[in-house]
């Protein structure tokens, strides 16, 4: 490898390693969520609405910020080869996380609060849970996103601190520059996330705030479409930053394990800063069916939506093609997630860029064809990386059994995805807390039949996290102990 | 149709994407890095210029069928107005000025003009067919009025549903239009 290495301290290991097992154990159990609400749509347990649908609230809140702040955990641990960004304040983001994750546990299974994840203004102030609960889940998304903005600040703080403001975005390899001091593919990807994370939670900061008054002076009234533009600009982009976090620690660490350089050139350059303007601006797509928004906006949601796939698959993609292609590969656990992870990934873009297409939104939007797609480049894609980068920390030598748990989680994932995709193809809706009502011909039976066959392989996703689960045991005592 | 498709190529991509991936990770034997990088940057090169025309002319097909209000439209043989409300619709049409209790009735073939909006939070406006799938939706939020214009086309009953969530009731929110 062409980078100086720095062994990270063993404090900084144990941190890391703490915010694995966190990550893993309420991934365990949001997956356990999601399979009582599958269950429940099969009918095969009856739940009342108000307790389902504070689930799925708690369920898509906890996935995507849990998994966000997993990535930004290990993207920390894995700076630390480059970079210095303070462990006193990951420890302080680690117990503000706790905090903000145990309020909004009690906001919504102890007060029901349930609008979903998006809490889609103004349905959080409408009287159907009690006041203090969706107060206490503002609150603690507030804590959530302050939590997250530091982190984010920090690891960028700190990557100027290394490389400089200027060259963070690799502008110099767009001169055709070789700098002396290489920019590291990983700081480049890591930067071009955070910086529109950063961005974003601040916008979504504005909107907790807004809530906040309108929580306190329920008389307020905002603009409805605004505040959906603006939530999802904030959420759109730290489910999609998410997934670039994985692929920078694709980058970062495949070369360990093909033994081949992946290097920051001009190419990856333009494709990551090109990836920064699209992430940015293909969240529109979630507008499509908003007919009031500007036309306009719209094309630039399909637009983006569109290119966004130029730099993922002829850059990232291409660039994975030349680690293993013809290597002398060592598929140990970890590149074996990381790798299977990119393929989810790009399923997962596929599926994402159909939808994107606004006169196939029209059929798709809110069926079941929408968690099909992001189900399948979170839990086949990212979860995947994510799982690899925390295997590496914590139990790198306990192979047999993280192996076989892929094998079994794969299948599992896959088949737990089909179901949601074949749902959308048949218009199933999505967020429904029970498909028995619906008048359409056929369709309240499609529904339940594929929530049950989804159920089954669901428990075949946790049978596979118990032998991944399995394998950080066995390894962790010694990556305890272990600098 | 455009379902099925959009479903049919999403499967070919999903299968032709795990083919490539297992036949990139399986090539043998292995070789030094310098050996592949002009192979796979050729690749590269052709498929760049695959890709972007394949988006290209799929973004100028797809993006003037896009179902926003056009001025050019063949002018609506009605015009409804619809309002979401926890959790029911209200279809107002064009003879009455209180809203209606039986099912609407619309003619089949002809589009018809729907003024949708939504009298406390977001809902989801969605005409399925009588034999399943979706003809088309909108959504309905507090505020603003989404026009979706749709033809019917063939008789039956066509089932409202809340396609955005909006509480507890969300799942039972329906409607019916006849189409005749």
């Amino acid at each position: 490898m062409t980078h100086s290495t720095t062994v990270a301290p063993l404090p900084a290991k144990r941190m890391a390693m703490v915010w694995a097992i966190t990550i893993v154990v309420v991934f365990l159990v949001l997956v356990l969520l999601g399979l009582v609400m599958r269950l429940n749509q099969a009918t095969a347990i009856a739940i009342p609405p108000d307790r389902f649908y504070s689930i799925m609230t708690l369920h898509g809140l906890g996935m995507a910020g849990t998994l966000f702040i997993g990535g930004v955990a290990a993207i920390w641990y894995r700076s630390l080869r480059y970079v210095q960004p303070s462990l006193a304040l990951f420890r302080w983001i680690y117990g503000l996380v706790l905090a903000g994750t145990v309020g909004l546990i009690a906001a919504t299974l102890l007060g029901r609060y349930g609008p979903g994840w998006y809490m889609l203004y103004p349905l959080p102030f409408v009287q159907l849970w009690p006041h203090w609960s969706t107060g206490l889940a503002i609150g603690s998304t507030l804590v959530l996103g302050v939590a997250w903005l530091l982190g984010q600040l920090d690891l960028l703080r700190a990557f100027a601190a290394r490389y400089g403001v200027g060259r963070l975005l690799a502008w110099d390899y767009l001169r055709g520059a070789s700098p002396a001091d290489p920019l590291p593919p990983f700081i480049l990807i890591a930067t071009v996330s955070l910086l529109a994370g950063a961005l974003t939670t601040v916008v979504g900061a504005v909107v907790l705030l807004l809530y906040l008054f309108q929580w306190f002076m329920p008389a307020l009234r905002f603009d409805p479409l605004l505040l959906k533009n603006m939530m999802f600009l904030f959420g759109h982009t730290i489910v999609n930053i998410t997934m670039y976090l994985g692929i920078a620690l694709v980058y970062e660490r495949l070369p360990e394990y093909s033994g081949r350089k992946w290097s920051t050139n001009r190419i990856v350059a333009i494709a990551w800063n090109a990836t920064l303007v699209f992430v940015l601006t293909a969240f529109f797509h979630h507008l499509y069916m908003d007919f009031a928004q500007p036309g306009a906006v719209q094309m630039i949601g399909q637009i983006a939506s569109y290119l966004s796939a130029v730099p993922a698959t002829a850059v990232t993609l291409f660039g994975a093609a030349t680690q293993v292609y013809r290597a002398d590969m060592r598929w140990k656990f970890a590149p074996l997630a990381y790798y299977t992870g990119l393929i989810g990934w790009t399923i997962g873009g596929l599926a994402a860029v159909v939808d994107s297409t606004i006169a196939i939104n029209i059929y798709f939007h809110n069926t079941l064809w929408v968690p099909a797609h992001f189900h399948t480049y979170f839990l086949a894609g990212f979860v995947l990386m994510l799982l690899a980068a925390f295997h590496e920390i914590a139990a790198p030598e306990a192979q047999r059994w993280a192996k076989a748990g892929l094998t079994i989680f794969l299948i599992g994932a896959y088949g737990f995805l089909t179901m949601f995709y074949v749902g959308g193809e048949q218009g199933v809706p999505r967020r429904y807390a029970s498909y028995t009502a619906i008048p359409v011909e056929g369709l309240a039976n499609t529904g339940r039949v594929l929530a049950l066959v989804a159920a089954f392989f669901v428990v075949l996703v946790l049978l596979g996290l118990a032998g991944y689960g399995v394998s950080l045991l066995q390894g962790w005592r010694r990556s305890w102990a272990e600098a | 149709m455009t379902v099925l498709y959009a479903a049919a190529f999403t499967l070919i991509g999903a299968l032709a994407i795990v083919l490539v991936a297992w036949v990139v990770a399986t090539r043998h034997p292995a070789v030094p890095a310098e050996q592949v990088g002009p192979l796979i940057y050729r690749v590269r090169r052709v498929y760049f210029f695959i890709l972007l025309t394949i988006l290209v002319a799929t973004l100028a097909l797809t993006l003037p069928r896009t179902p926003y209000p056009r001025g050019q439209q063949e002018p609506p043989a009605m015009t409804l107005t619809v309002d979401g409300v926890m959790w029911a619709w209200r279809v107002a049409g064009p003879d009455t000025s209180s809203r209606p209790a039986g099912p609407v009735i619309v003619p089949v073939g002809k589009p018809v003009r729907f003024e949708v909006g939504a009298l406390d939070v977001n809902h989801g406006f969605a005409v399925y067919r009588p034999d399943g799938g979706i003809l088309g939706q909108t959504q309905a939020m507090p505020g603003y009025h989404n026009v979706l214009t749709l033809t019917f086309p063939a008789p039956g009953t066509y089932r409202i549903l809340c396609l955005e969530y909006c509480g507890l009731g969300h799942q039972t929110m329906f409607s019916s239009i006849e189409a005749r």
